[in-house]
């Protein structure tokens, strides 16, 4: 029971993009259409999966004053590996994307911040649990925005085009400034989902309590 | 923020809204008279840009107005808003985008236009009034990062002949490739509404006239431009264009006289104008004169709209009586 | 706070993390490494011979690099059929004109030093394809990438993919062409057809140079290229 809340609230109560606004480089950078998306996303999985894994296991034995710097050894190393994989495996197209962002998943914080808020303080399964459910979560959002912005800029899904008289591509929507007004229009459009769910429930909105600054303990360093 | 209550988004409180301090004068002034005003100011440089790239560009500006209006009751339905199309602000913004554009462009560049403007540079900021950005500037800078080829290709003018289809705005030619007085007619290339420099400043004057622009802004700009550029000009008169050219030529008379001194996204005070004005000119040159677009009219004002309320905020005026501490007194 | 700092013990925790991380790491480099190389090599290859005609040496061997007159190595890679020379590939990057960053292209070029022209499905296309880039999405690349426009239409038609080079209009331009006034980036006007496209001056510009680099270079050093690389 509790595995499966670890694991669906990364999906949309906790979305670590569209609701928690962690890993903002990685995910305006490279949704410029939704393959680049689906491709970060995985890389990104993979790399929670293995640093909430041994970051959880080191959780007892790690000392306090030096888990950053363990954690972002930990991360650095399954992002080289990753990394490398990717190079050797995954079609040229989508690395040559990606390839610069690949090494930036060492500073996403969506991994830093699963690794201090969540994988310290649980037991393995539940990391794995709660990296399974931020990493599709934040696959999802990838996807999700990348497929906006290349369906917006020509009509077109996974270099699939699905409009075929579509002739003129839209490029606003693919460059820098477009990635930030279509992830505005995205969140604006999360909240005014959530401010309807809550009116329909006779409520005032309220964002989650445990989700903004104060709450985060990233920053505090644990005397 | 306290404990655990975020209030729901609203709109800001019209008494809690800063104002300049006092003295203030009521007068008869209302917005669609202004307005309409304003559009009159703009029909000369319209009615050039009419008779030089023909009907096409009569077109241009009725479906950017039609599809403005559009676009702005359409919004106002959905979020359940009382009709605003009558103070005439969604006409203004029409226009403005019409002219902003080349004579040639498809229908369907309009009307994503009209969206553009109304919809991501206006309402979702919450209307008339909250608006950081000029509207129809908005439209014009996203149009020509979204559709570069179709933004960047001019109609030629009727008199140039019929055998010549597209020409290039005398910024992206080589200096002294046309002569001053096509270009205070208005019978070169560039978006309809910009061509002609003598209906530009006929409009200009009769906003000053009517005091609905602050003169200081449109002449500091202006300024700028022609004094940088000079400098560049003297330097290297091969590669550079004359300050006249660039001060004819271009957004730059549009853009200072109409765009730059919108009231809802320009500073409110004279001091802030001058800053505005010379801002807007600083950018404007240097985007003219290094950066890889021939114009930087829109960019220039847009970035400027970003620093309005920093302006604003500088060069309030102090009341009368009022002092500032000094470091001596206590 | 109130816990001494043992700093000692902090190293050497650290100190065994990262060293358990440096091994795994090398570990997959090398295991991945030969991939890696075989990948880029295989690229190269792949780029030869789409713009090459056909050609029996061992092109790995045959190489030869001059510098450019703008400055960048040009690496050369000699085709021989029975012996004989059918073509070069010249293989140079733009690192100073692209609109961001380097932009790499693999060009081939007749015996001449002409730029080598590939027919593909009837059409002539010019043997240049553009290897790296990172320009503009959807405006730089529009002049550097040769790629298919997939649709809707032919996924459900299940189509044949187009086979050799995909045609590239503003690449294309160069099919045959050598000497330098005819380089510069320039519009429909002069009845030539386009090199450049509006909007994107910048690539087009960055791309002609580069293929002008390496024709040039090909043609100052002929002599070598065709007695070299036995």
């Amino acid at each position: 029971m509790s595995a499966m809340k670890e694991f669906t609230k990364g999906l949309w109560k906790e979305n670590p993009v569209l609701v928690l606004l962690l890993g903002m480089c990685p995910t305006l950078g490279v949704t410029s259409s939704a393959t680049n998306g689906l491709g970060m996303g995985v890389a990104t999985l993979f790399v929670l999966i293995g640093s909430n894994v041994v970051v959880s296991l080191l959780r007892k034995i790690v000392p306090k004053k030096i888990r950053i710097p363990v954690y972002i050894v930990v991360i650095a190393t399954f992002v080289t590996i990753i990394d490398l994989m990717m190079q050797a495996y995954a079609p040229a197209s989508l690395y040559n994307a990606l390839g610069l962002f690949i090494p930036l998943i060492v500073v996403n914080c969506v991994v830093l911040g699963r690794a201090e808020a969540f994988a310290s303080k649980n037991s393995v399964g539940k990391s794995v649990f709660d990296a399974l459910g931020m990493g599709l979560g934040f696959t999802l959002a990838l996807v999700t925005l990348g497929g906006t912005r290349e369906f917006l800029a020509g009509g077109s899904l996974f270099e699939v085009k699905l409009i075929p008289g579509w002739s003129t591509d839209f490029m606003l929507v693919t460059s820098a400034p477009g990635a930030f007004i279509i992830l505005g229009l995205f969140l604006a459009g999360m909240n005014a989902m959530n401010m309807r769910k809550a009116r329909i429930k006779g409520e005032a909105y309220k964002a989650p309590a445990n989700l903004d600054c104060r709450h985060c303990n990233i920053c505090d360093m644990g005397e | 923020m306290s404990e655990e209550t975020k209030p729901e988004i609203m709109m800001p409180d019209m008494t809690k809204v800063l104002v300049s301090p006092g003295p203030h004068i009521h007068t008869k002034e209302t917005v669609p008279k202004i307005m309409f005003t304003v559009v009159l100011a703009m029909l000369p440089a319209c009615l050039a840009g009419v008779w030089f790239f023909g009907l096409s560009a009569l077109m241009v500006l009725v479906l950017c107005t039609v599809s403005c209006v559009v676009f702005e009751e359409g919004w106002n339905k959905l979020i359940k808003r009382a009709p605003t199309w009558k103070d005439g602000s969604a006409v203004l913004t029409g226009i403005l985008l019409g002219m902003n554009l080349n004579a040639g462009v498809p229908w369907w560049v309009c009307i994503l236009g009209g969206f553009l403007a109304i919809i991501l540079g206006k309402q979702l900021y919450g209307g008339l009034g909250y608006n950081p950005f000029n509207p129809a500037l908005v439209a014009r800078v996203g149009l020509l990062i979204g559709l570069p080829e179709i933004m960047t290709t001019w109609n030629a003018t009727r008199a140039m002949g019929a055998d010549v289809v597209t020409t290039a705005t005398p910024l992206g030619m080589a200096p002294g490739a046309v002569e001053v007085k096509e270009m205070l007619i208005g019978n070169i290339g560039g978006c309809l509404g910009e061509t002609s420099a003598v209906a530009l400043l006929i409009g200009g004057a009769i906003l000053i006239a009517f005091k609905l622009i602050k003169w200081q802004l449109p002449l500091t700009y202006i300024g700028t431009v022609f004094v940088i550029t000079g400098i560049a000009h003297a330097v290297n008169p091969a590669q550079y264009h004359s300050p006249v050219v660039h001060i004819l030529t271009g957004g730059l008379l549009l853009g200072a006289f109409f765009m730059a001194t919108d009231m809802v996204t320009s500073p409110m005070t004279q001091k802030g104008a001058w800053i505005f004005g010379l801002g807007c000119g600083i950018m404007t040159s240097l985007i003219r004169l290094w950066g890889s677009y021939p114009e930087g009219v829109s960019f220039s004002i847009l970035f400027m709209n970003a620093l309005t309320p920093i302006i604003d905020r500088m060069t309030i005026k102090k009341p009368f009586g009022y002092m500032a501490l000094t470091k001596g007194a206590e | 706070m109130s816990q001494p700092i043992n700093i000692p013990k902090l190293g050497i925790f650290l100190g065994v993390v990262s060293a358990v991380a440096a091994g795994l790491l090398s570990t997959v480099s090398g295991m991945t490494a030969p991939t890696i190389d075989a990948n880029k090599k295989a690229a190269i290859k792949t780029a030869m011979d789409q713009v090459l005609p056909e050609y029996d040496n061992d092109l790995s061997t045959a190489t030869n690099t001059f510098i450019s007159s703008a400055g960048w190595p040009v690496t050369f890679y000699t085709a021989k059929k029975d012996g004989k020379i059918v073509g070069f590939a010249g293989k140079v990057d733009n690192p100073d004109d692209g609109f961001s960053g380097v932009i790499s292209l693999m060009i081939g070029l007749m015996p001449d030093g002409r730029v080598g022209t590939i027919a593909t499905d009837g059409k002539t296309n010019s043997a240049v394809i553009v290897t790296a880039q990172t320009e503009t999405p959807g405006l730089g690349t529009s002049v550097t990438d040769r790629k298919v426009k997939k649709t809707i239409v032919d996924l459900i038609k299940g189509g044949e993919p187009l086979s050799g080079l995909i045609p590239n209009p503003y690449l294309d331009w160069y099919a045959g062409r050598s000497g330098k006034a005819e380089w510069i980036a320039q519009k429909e006007d002069k009845g030539e057809g386009v090199n450049a496209k509006t909007g994107a001056t910048i690539t087009s510009r960055a791309v002609g140079r580069a293929i002008y680099a390496v024709s040039e270079t090909a043609q100052q050093h002929l002599q070598e290229l065709s007695e070299g690389a036995e």
